[in-house]
């Protein structure tokens, strides 16, 4: 499925009934799937939740969808509300409670170096550290296929503004693994 | 470290992303032949871009996507049948005081409580559908949208558990007033107490101040 504005206008003309919206979100979850679960992975820091928040935000768009109108991408909606729902599940989880390693353990193949995996565990360990704000910033340019431009949308900033926040959120985590 | 190295290291993002304009490359590269700081930040960029690619793409591997898809489907199908679960429980039960030759007026009741039911439940998804697809266009919308929600269900969970935990005093209370039930309605009485009792202290004591910290990360 394609993702253009236009294309989303004729998706607008899917949605009138309960069949097409049905396969307006499944269109939406075959095209979508990895780059929104990269983006919750990222900023929720577990598999398992990465995998609630995709479903998720997904339900959500399948009910807000009768009231779609192509005023703007379905894709960018379906970005914000994963977004959303992803701050949500980290805030619901307990203040104490640490993230998990198992992504950093499960990450390196057997291909890779020790020292090489060592300081990829460092980097993702001070990113996990990062803000929630910092993490979605470097996540959503990370994942591939979202542009700048595309970015600045879904976060309702201008352009000008992405640049300077993902310098910002690169510096901090500069400053953390030089910490660590 | 210059003074320009701030800028050229917003330029090292552009670069890695594939926005830099044509004329600025060259300026970059004499910039990072000279400065180790700079080329250290770049390094950084691109190992966090892989990093992250690496994780997201091994966590992805794991993923079952087909089962994924079949839970997403289920409860899509769940969300269009549960509004109907409701009014079709009470009209059931209307239905059954009626066949067990209870009074009628039971059954009058619980298919009055169907039709208001029904009525509350489709006002409230249509709501719904209408103020979402309104904030499409405007993150600012969307978050306000999901404020107002959380802000429902913190309301929700404070009256909804005061009103629980009354509850179950006062069925619990009513034992007294009971004269002499047997020990299997006692304990039937005293067992329905606890349970409200400790879904009332839940809603105030869990989900309120979860969906508290929730609704401070959304401000």
């Amino acid at each position: 499925m394609t993702d253009g504005p236009a294309e989303d206008q004729n998706l607008a003309t899917r949605i009138a009934t309960v069949r097409g919206r049905a396969d307006v979100v499944r269109d939406l979850f075959l095209a979508h799937r990895q780059r929104v679960f990269a983006l919750c992975l990222h900023i929720t820091g577990r598999r398992a939740e990465a995998e609630d928040v995709l479903q998720e935000a997904f339900l959500a768009v399948h009910r807000g969808l009768s009231g779609f109108r192509g005023q703007s991408r379905l894709s960018t909606w379906l970005y914000r509300i994963a977004i959303r729902t992803a701050f949500a599940v980290r805030a619901r989880r307990k203040p104490s409670a640490p993230l998990p390693d198992d992504l950093i353990d499960a990450a390196p193949g057997p291909d890779r170096l020790a020292g090489a995996r060592q300081q990829a565990a460092r980097l993702l360990g001070a990113f996990d550290a990062l803000s929630a704000d910092q993490r979605t910033i470097l996540s959503m340019f990370a994942v591939d296929g979202l542009r700048h431009g595309e970015i600045a949308e879904i976060l309702g900033i201008a352009e000008g503004t992405v640049w300077s926040r993902l310098h910002a959120a690169r510096r901090a985590l500069a400053c953390a693994t030089e910490t660590l | 470290m210059t003074e320009d190295c701030e800028e050229f290291e917003i330029h090292i993002e552009r670069r890695a992303h594939g926005a830099l304009d044509a004329e600025q490359a060259p300026v970059l590269e004499a910039h990072l032949a000279s400065c180790e700081r700079c080329r250290a930040f770049d390094r950084l960029v691109r190992q966090v871009g892989t990093e992250l690619r690496l994780r997201a793409e091994d966590a992805a591997k794991e993923v079952p996507w087909p089962a994924v898809e079949h839970r997403l489907q289920e409860q899509r199908q769940g969300l269009e049948r549960a509004i109907w679960l409701v009014p079709a429980a009470l009209l059931a039960t209307a239905a059954a005081t009626l066949a067990l030759g209870l009074p009628p007026i039971g059954a009058g009741i619980m298919a009055a409580v169907a039709l208001l039911t029904t009525a509350a439940a489709w006002r409230i998804r249509r709501q719904w559908q209408t103020e979402l697809g309104r904030t499409l266009p405007n993150r600012e919308g969307i978050l306000a949208f999901f404020r107002r929600q959380i802000d429902a269900d913190l309301r929700a969970a404070r009256w909804g558990g005061l009103a629980l935990a009354c509850l179950a005093v006062v069925q619990f209370a009513g034992i007294e007033v009971m004269g002499r039930p047997s020990p299997v309605d006692q304990l039937g009485v005293a067992l329905g107490s606890a349970v409200l009792l400790v879904t009332g202290l839940l809603l105030i004591a869990r989900v309120a101040p979860r969906l508290r910290r929730e609704r401070s990360e959304l401000s």
